[in-house]
């Protein structure tokens, strides 16, 4: 009989316990000192209405001014990369390709983040201003504006990665561009992808559980519905599984990603 | 809040901590909290680097690509895989597939030992 995971089990379950007490005893603390903030009257109600007075002021100027900020420095490191780019030889300098690389994930990064951003200002907008129908269209039509300068921002920058990796396909106004991409990805550029996406679901679902733990604390001290919490769930679920499913469709069938 | 210390020996008047803000105090414990939390991250990624094997996969690829006299980009074109691999293959990053070991055999005309040493082995030579 194979006792290697058995004694396995006993090596990892005194860190495991510990572990487990740790928690215990910091969620113990946190819930007195929940507890204290109500016996000593901390306005948390007071806190939480600041806050979203604060938002509501915000969110009108919300998308022009990030995307002024991370456009504008999208555009900075794109000029950057294309300056470095015209002046390689397409020889074997790693530092100057790495350096266009980065320059360019960056860009990718922060375009993807003014895309958040923008939806999240709209979704503020849409709660504290539709009521009011002050400036609905030009919110809307600055939304529109931001989304085609991000899209307009990623499709340069993978033309030029393009030009940087003619094996390269796909157009950020395909549909099907994740795919036709991955398709011409090489085996050492699949193994980065799959080791980032690992990376992503170990941390997303640490992340998850961060904010299960937030939302449970909030909801003691305001009056959040459930709903925060099922659309977490909801999508922790949706990662957890999808993940698992793939693995055993991956596993079944000898087929390369 | 002010706190009164017991005085001085020599001292007249007590002293009383109003003279240290709290955002002082909470600059100071936020940096040495952040100087705290990197140390323990360098020293982490430091064990964890230690435990991982080195690659046992020896190349000589840079070698056999400038007898070919073609540049990274070229080879990765004839291979059928990008430049960045074929940099990453030569610096000893990447361990390619059979597949592609075999591709580059073939492309610069030896046998795929000539370019890929196991590195145990070249220590037992």
């Amino acid at each position: 009989m194979n006792k290697k995971p058995t004694s396995e089990n006993r090596k990892a379950l005194p860190k495991f316990a510990l572990t487990t007490l740790g928690s215990l005893l910091a969620g113990g603390a946190l819930g007195f000192v929940i507890g204290l903030t109500k016996v000593f009257g901390l306005n948390v109600s007071a806190l939480a209405a600041a806050l979203s007075a604060a938002l509501e002021a915000a969110t009108p100027w919300g998308i022009p001014v990030t995307s002024v900020l991370t456009l504008g420095t999208c555009f900075f490191l794109y000029r950057f990369a294309a300056k470095k780019f015209a002046a390689w030889d397409g020889g074997d300098e790693d530092e100057t390709s790495e350096s266009i690389d980065a320059a360019l994930s960056w860009v990718l990064l922060l375009s993807a983040l003014q895309l958040l951003f923008n939806l999240f200002f709209l979704s503020a907008f849409c709660i504290y201003w539709m009521e009011k129908s002050i400036g609905a269209l030009a919110v809307v039509g600055v939304f529109l504006l931001s989304c085609g300068f991000v899209m307009f921002t990623q499709q340069k920058t993978i033309d030029l990665e393009r030009k940087m990796n003619p094996e390269k396909h796909g157009s950020v106004y395909d549909s099907k561009f994740q795919k036709k991409w991955l398709e011409s990805c090489d085996e050492s550029e699949r193994r980065q992808i799959g080791e980032a996406s690992r990376r992503a679901y170990m941390v997303t679902s640490r992340l998850c559980l961060g904010l299960w733990l937030a939302l449970i604390i909030l909801s003691m001290m305001l009056k959040i519905s459930v709903l925060p919490t099922v659309v977490l769930l909801v999508v922790w679920g949706t990662m957890q599984v999808t993940y698992t499913l793939e693995c055993i469709r991956l596993g079944k069938h000898s087929e390369s990603l | 809040m002010a706190v009164i210390l017991p005085a001085r020996k020599g001292e007249n008047q007590p002293l009383t901590k109003e003279k240290i803000s709290l955002p002082l105090l909470t600059t100071i414990l936020v940096s040495a909290i952040l100087k705290l939390t990197r140390k323990i991250v360098n020293l982490t990624i430091y064990l964890v680097k230690r435990k991982e094997a080195p690659m046992p996969l020896y190349n000589r690829l840079k070698e056999h690509r400038a007898r070919l006299g073609v540049n990274q980009q070229e080879l990765g074109r004839l291979a059928g895989v990008s430049r960045q691999t074929i940099s990453q293959i030569e610096r000893g990053d990447y361990s390619p597939s059979v597949t592609l070991a075999l591709k580059l055999a073939k492309l610069c005309g030896v046998q795929v030992e000539d370019i890929f040493t196991y590195q145990e082995d070249e220590h037992h030579e």
